[in-house]
């Protein structure tokens, strides 16, 4: 058979008991959670800023933004340094998520468009869902979430609400 | 290639400034004769450089104009307005054509068209105007011997060589030449072209049969043909005088004989004036400068602020561990580190006179648009700032320089009704006070009325009329979005855009604007601005917990509370020697945590001119902030200007004060509407 297949390897992290997957091509690095300094006035899913290396790296509460409830963060706590694409250039984002699990590889072919969840999860952010051994991953689109227009739009649509 | 062009681009533009500051200047001391000079050879530059790029349009077009400068540059005519005005004109012109990369538009086109002619109107007046035409030659330059009266007639044999394309000649330049030389005929050999099978299209196959008539000598000829003679076979044979065999040119009339003369005395002038800039190129100094791309000192800055950075992470865990060879180390380390931090900001910093040349462009060509006669003085251009404050500060400047013109200068009649001299004068004036440069734009026009913009201001409902403002208040009027006493709109200032604007761009830089009027005697706005936009000095604040630094430049004093009896909650004032202020306080506002029991400390601010406090949980002491940007995310918060990295690698949030306090005024009169019965009064 040839292997024309294309298969792209992913990051895994979990928030709650969900296993979510990022593509590892926009992982720069992994930091342990660290103390945030929060800026004041910013929307709640701005946890705030962390100093990386002398420069200023703004830090998401995934678990806000994805909708999900508060928690304690724990010893597998960790932030995700990101570059995010967008228009204009991409920029480094740090997002925080419960655990970090592992690097895997998912062939393209058994990555399938998220069903119609109807769940808290927005089906726009996932692109699609992956399927290793028994368990289900869901892959994320990190362009999407965190774009700034993204959180412009949650900006304003909070303000309406 | 795109490299070379980039860097013809910004050569270009640098001798076209060049020419337009040398060109201002000959508008006051006309007899200048090495602004002449300047101008010519800048022009000479250029017209090398866009042949040698290959910009055809832009070579000719220089080529008249350095043509009048050459004239004028031997006596041969006065620089009149006239000239400067065209000469201004052509250098806008050139500008564009430098630019676009396309081809001209319909518009633009015309412009050359125009310009052209008038170039060469100016170029062929002069002959005119010498007396008796056909010894008109001599007249216009004795200097050039070789160039006789009378005429005489060569035969020219120009055969290139067949690879003679190979270097990018082009044989009809030669052809182009002698035309200007004299009258000329031109026969083309096309005898050893081959068959079309044979034939490369690389090669030159033909030859030409020249017949000229010109007054110049054989070396003039020579001159034209001085690039290619190794490349070709060239006969130049001279016939009597007015030989029968080779008139050619009978059909012709004498009137043309002037015009060609002043052509070739053209040529001679370029050709004497390219051998001058040659000897003076190999005279040249040792480089004593280096152009860098901006970008770079960009980079620059931030390394440079990141070792500062590291340097008091350094310092700190010196102190935390003291050894005293680590001490040492750290010690020597925070001496070079900072003599390198004050290199690399001087590096950054630019003269204030770079961005003052158009400005000199803008006041004449309004000022003569406009019908107004204006002098327009600088004082202190020296002055340094950043490079960034420098590219921010040129819109709002020209901004303020039209409003002055458009409408704080008088027409010249009215002026000396009113008793003040004929010219208005602006003055811009620049210097430097402690950290801070200042920026005065001065003018002796009729000033401000602050009644009418009380008017105003009550008409567009900014004001109501019952509202008390001082004279000062109502002048920072202007500076609201949608405010324009222009009763008529003009094209050239009061859309009711401008003075919100140009204060929103004055604080982008960090700067303020203040105004200053007396009717009829003029008005003072002056802007005050930090040298550089990455480093503040700033007080370092903790509140609830979180490192906060206040810019020093907003900050009155300082003062701990004793008590908070002090504090009247209703109003927001708390009694400073005897003095009611109003006071903010940041946990509240921040963290909508009440906390006024451990509150230890309030720091004074200034707020436009009035004082406000804020209250903090401490003040730890002074702190240079190495200022970065929060980034694309925090993009609509405004009360935050940027972050600091603090010596224990901690954030501290840097606030802009003004933005704090006005939000948390909106805020309060929001809540007055709405939850004014709900709020919580102490008992006092």
């Amino acid at each position: 058979m040839l292997t024309t297949q294309q298969t792209e390897s992913y990051l895994t992290f979990k928030l709650d008991d969900e296993l979510f997957a990022i593509n590892v091509g926009k992982v720069l690095e992994i930091l342990e959670m660290k103390q945030v300094t929060k800026v004041p006035k910013s929307p709640p899913f701005m946890k705030g800023v962390i100093n990386l290396r002398g420069n200023i790296l703004p830090v998401i509460d995934t678990r806000n933004k994805f909708g999900m409830p508060q928690q304690d963060y724990s010893i597998d706590t960790c932030i995700i340094v990101l570059s995010i694409d967008m228009p204009g250039g991409s920029i480094l984002v740090g997002a925080i998520v419960d655990s970090v699990q592992k690097v895997i590889d998912i062939p393209e072919k058994s990555i399938q468009p998220s069903l119609s969840l109807g769940t808290i999860y927005r089906e726009d952010f996932i692109n699609g869902i992956g399927k290793i051994d028994e368990d289900f991953v869901m892959v994320v689109n990190i362009d999407k979430v965190f774009s700034t227009d993204e959180l412009a739009v949650m900006e304003t649509e909070k303000q309406l609400t | 290639m795109e490299l070379l062009k980039v860097k013809y681009k910004e050569e270009a533009t640098e001798l076209i400034e060049g020419m337009e500051k040398a060109l201002l200047a000959v508008g006051s001391d006309p007899d200048e004769a090495s602004l002449v000079e300047d101008i010519f050879r800048n022009m000479h530059t250029l017209k090398g450089n866009s042949s040698m790029f290959g910009f055809k349009i832009i070579a000719d077009f220089t080529h008249h104009l350095e043509s009048i400068y050459d004239l004028i540059r031997s006596t041969r005519l006065s620089l009149s307005e006239e000239i400067i005005n065209v000469t201004f004109s052509a250098l806008d012109h050139l500008s564009i054509l430098i630019n676009i990369d396309s081809s001209l538009s319909v518009e633009e086109q015309k412009t050359h068209t125009i310009l052209s002619e008038r170039v060469i109107h100016i170029v062929n007046s002069i002959a005119v105007s010498m007396p008796n035409g056909s010894s008109g030659a001599q007249i216009i330059n004795p200097a050039i011997p070789a160039c006789k009266n009378d005429l005489n007639n060569y035969n020219i044999k120009f055969v290139p060589e067949s690879d003679f394309f190979l270097n990018g000649s082009n044989p009809l330049s030669q052809l182009d030449s002698l035309h200007e030389l004299g009258e000329c005929k031109v026969f083309c050999n096309i005898l050893s072209v081959p068959s079309l099978e044979e034939c490369d299209i690389d090669k030159c196959y033909i030859g030409w049969d020249i017949a000229l008539r010109t007054g110049c000598d054989e070396r003039a000829i020579h001159d034209v043909f001085q690039f290619v003679e190794h490349q070709c076979r060239l006969e130049i044979n001279q016939h009597e005088k007015n030989s029968v065999a080779n008139d050619a040119f009978t059909e012709e009339n004498g009137s043309r004989h002037k015009k060609n003369k002043k052509e070739k005395l053209k040529m001679h002038g370029l050709v004497n004036a390219a051998a001058k800039e040659h000897a003076a190129v190999n005279k040249k100094d040792v480089i004593s400068s280096i152009r860098v791309p901006s970008q770079r000192l960009d980079n620059l800055m931030s390394l440079v602020s990141e070792l500062m950075t590291l340097q008091a992470k350094l310092g700190t865990l010196t102190e935390q561990n003291p050894q005293s060879e680590l001490l040492g180390v750290s010690e020597n380390l925070e001496k070079i580190s900072t003599r390198l931090r004050d290199n690399a900001f001087s590096m950054c910093l630019v003269p204030l006179e770079h961005m003052i040349t158009p400005f000199h462009r803008l006041v004449r060509d309004l000022a003569s648009e406009l019908n107004k006669e204006i002098d327009f003085v600088t004082e202190g251009t020296e002055t340094e700032l950043d490079k960034n404050i420098i590219e921010g500060l040129s819109d709002p400047l020209m901004h303020l320089l039209r409003n002055s013109i458009d409408h704080g200068i008088e027409h010249p009649e009215l002026r000396v009704q009113t008793g003040k001299p004929r010219h208005g004068k602006i003055i811009l004036k620049a210097y430097c006070a402690g950290t801070n440069v200042y920026i005065e734009i001065k003018d002796d026009g009729k000033g401000m009325d602050v009644a009418r913009i009380r008017k105003k201001a009550i008409e567009k409902g900014i004001i109501s009329s019952d509202d008390i403002l001082s004279d000062k208040e109502t002048l920072n009027l202007i500076f609201l979005p949608g405010f324009s006493t222009a009763e008529k709109i003009s094209g050239i200032s009061g859309r009711g855009v401008g003075m919100d604007v140009v204060k929103r761009s004055i604080a982008n830089i960090r700067g303020q604007i203040k105004i200053n009027s007396q009717v009829n005697s003029g008005t003072t706005i002056t802007i005050k601005l930090p040298i550089t936009v990455s480093i503040i000095d700033g007080l370092l604040v903790k509140v609830s917990g979180a490192n906060f630094v206040i810019p020093l430049s907003a900050v009155e004093r300082c003062y701990e509370i004793q008590a908070a009896y002090q504090l009247n909650r209703f109003n927001n004032l708390i009694v400073l020697d005897g003095e009611q202020i109003p006071f903010i306080s940041l946990s509240e506002e921040f963290d909508g945590t009440q906390n006024l029991t451990t509150a230890q400390e309030i720091v004074i601010v200034y707020y436009d001119e009035r004082r406000v406090a804020l209250i903090v949980d401490q003040v730890i002491g002074k702190f240079q902030a190495v200022l970065k940007p929060l980034g694309r995310y925090f993009l609509h918060l405004d009360n935050i200007s940027g972050a600091t990295i603090l010596g224990d690698g901690k954030i501290a949030l840097v606030l802009d004060t003004n933005n704090v306090i006005e939000q948390f005024l909106s805020k309060k009169l929001f809540h007055h509407v709405n939850d004014a019965t709900n709020r919580i009064i102490p008992d006092l």
